[in-house]
């Protein structure tokens, strides 16, 4: 039986975080919050409970019998039916301390909750360099996300990958950003990008991941959507549409439903009224 | 006059730089390294009010009016592995353009050989009362150090010998809002960060009995601006708790706002 994490990361217009709202809310009453994880190396963040328009109360808090008033950086959330974990990250790793994240947190989240399938997603724009300097757009296509499988096999195998794959001489990477590994990910032949260069997030995500130790873990997916920040809860939608090809056995959503932190997020947030000549508006 | 800051291309909204990322190698696979706190030697059972607040609340406990006593610092000490940084000086932080009078970080003489950086804040009482009021700067302490700090000092605090107030700014919300373990009235999509966001993160996540207030701000953090509508509110609030509701006490607090120029609109009587 396949269990999957689904991973958010922070990147270009927050597409990944608007998608998992879009996800946790849309298939609130089939969602239950499990808990809280250890949020020390995100920026710091405490929010109210996030709920649907229409809703009383906050359905996606109450199933789990916490006393819960706040939301943090870093929570949990479990779909029985379709044996979905998700995370919903609201902040940023704070910068150097990815490694210690993904190693902390994230690897022991997968052994603990036995994951055979790790999804992570991602958002890139014309003005991510490390991304558009290393991609390859010699195929032309219509679609606006990659996607990419890796599969998890013996550790011979990843160690010899990792091997011919990484180039990790200090003094040639100052030279050139071509630090892409092509072998990782297997890239579907419509995809955006075609390769995971090592300066990326997800990059980090899977060489921690295929170096510790998480016996049931089977495969990790990569799923990238090109965007233009801006509004980008359009964007949101659409990659919400996208998810059951990368996800296995997840029935697309019909109705959208987003959570009522959406609302005024988008250029019609109320002008704060304490400054007469305010500085900063 | 103050202009506000541009660039020719603008920076993604989720790149949220640290000033401590200083030599950090983007492309290392190794762990970081954290902080480490030291709390001062103090019997905190003594004490039974606490005040976690932030820099810009410092008016709000006028030092002779209130006898406010220095007891020790909280040391937080980061030690950076410059083994991985880049011999050329790729990644610098020079503020020297756009804040004369900031510390240059990594620009011009290169001062590597402390490799810590020690971010020290001090803890202060009156009374029953203690007072941690942590100095924030959003340029030159990285978001890691709040994090570990309130960490570390509510593993010495709980809900039962202490009566926890938290107090802090937010530039999400349009009014003073209450907050406490039973109920918020918070938003979405308001929320706090900085110091007091990691201090409720640790008050949720250990479910510690808390109650306290976000007022408005403007500004980044460590530089937050009030209104002077927010004052009187929050004189009136913490005046209560602290017993000190008198003439003489709103009148100090309101001479340290403005001397402190917490607050935009403050006037500064017939002079420029």
């Amino acid at each position: 039986m396949t269990r999957t994490l689904l991973i958010p990361l922070v990147s270009t217009g927050n597409v990944p975080q608007l998608t998992t709202d879009l996800v946790l809310h849309s298939l609130s009453k089939e969602f239950q919050f499990v808990k809280c994880l250890d949020s020390t190396y995100l920026h710091p963040f405490v929010g109210p409970l996030d709920y649907v328009f229409e809703q009383q109360e906050p359905v996606l808090f109450n199933k789990s019998n916490v006393n819960k008033n706040y939301s943090t950086a870093l929570e949990l959330f479990y779909n029985e039916s379709r044996s979905l974990y998700v995370i919903q990250q609201r902040t940023p790793v704070i910068q150097g301390y990815l490694n210690n994240f993904v190693k902390e947190i994230i690897c022991p989240l997968v052994q603990e909750f036995k994951i055979t399938d790790v999804v992570i997603l991602d958002s890139f724009g014309a003005l991510d360099e490390d991304i558009v300097a290393n991609t390859s757009r010699t195929s032309k296509t219509n679609s606006f996300y990659s996607d990419a499988i890796c599969q998890v096999r013996s550790v011979g195998e990843v160690v010899r990958e990792m091997e011919s794959g990484l180039h990790l001489n200090p003094a040639s990477e100052q030279q050139s950003n071509n630090n892409v590994i092509s072998t990782l990910f297997q890239f579907t032949n419509d995809s955006v990008q075609q390769e995971v260069s090592t300066r990326q997030q997800a990059f980090k995500f899977a060489y921690h991941l295929l170096n510790s130790p998480v016996s049931e873990l089977q495969r990790i997916k990569y799923c990238s959507a090109f965007v233009h920040e801006g509004d980008n809860s359009y964007d949101a939608h659409l990659l919400c549409d996208h998810l059951p090809n990368v996800i296995e056995g997840f029935a697309k959503i019909n109705v959208h439903t987003p959570p009522i932190s959406w609302k005024g997020v988008y250029g019609t947030r109320p002008i704060p009224t304490s400054f007469d000549e305010g500085i900063y508006i | 006059m103050l202009f506000k800051q541009w660039n020719e291309i603008a920076e993604p909204r989720h790149h949220l730089d640290s000033p401590l990322a200083v030599g950090i190698d983007d492309e290392s696979l190794q762990k970081g390294s954290l902080p480490l706190v030291e709390l001062p030697n103090i019997n905190w059972n003594k004490f039974h009010k606490i005040f976690l607040t932030t820099g810009i609340m410092d008016p709000l406990f006028p030092k002779e009016l209130l006898g406010v006593m220095k007891l020790g610092d909280i040391r937080t000490t980061l030690t950076i592995d410059r083994n991985q940084q880049h011999e050329n000086g790729e990644y610098s932080w020079n503020f020297e353009e756009n804040f004369p009078n900031e510390v240059n970080l990594n620009g011009g003489q290169d001062n590597d050989d402390g490799q810590s950086l020690t971010f020290v804040t001090t803890v202060e009482a009156f009374g029953d009362c203690l007072l941690v009021g942590v100095k924030e700067n959003f340029l030159k302490v990285s978001p890691i150090i709040y994090n570990r700090i309130a960490q570390v000092l509510l593993s010495v605090f709980d809900g039962t010998h202490h009566e926890l107030k938290v107090l802090g700014t937010s530039d999400r919300i349009t009014e003073l809002k209450s907050i406490s373990h039973l109920r918020s009235d918070l938003q979405p999509p308001e929320f706090v960060t900085g110091f007091i966001g990691s201090i409720l993160t640790q008050l949720t996540v250990k479910n510690i009995p808390f109650e306290g207030f976000i007022a408005p701000s403007e500004g980044a953090i460590g530089f937050e601006k009030m209104s002077m509508n927010t004052m009187p509110e929050l004189i009136d609030i913490c005046g209560q708790w602290i017993n000190g509701n008198s003439e003489k006490y709103r009148s100090e607090c309101y001479r340290h706002w403005r001397l402190d120029s917490g607050a935009v609109g403050s006037l500064s009587g017939l002079y420029v």
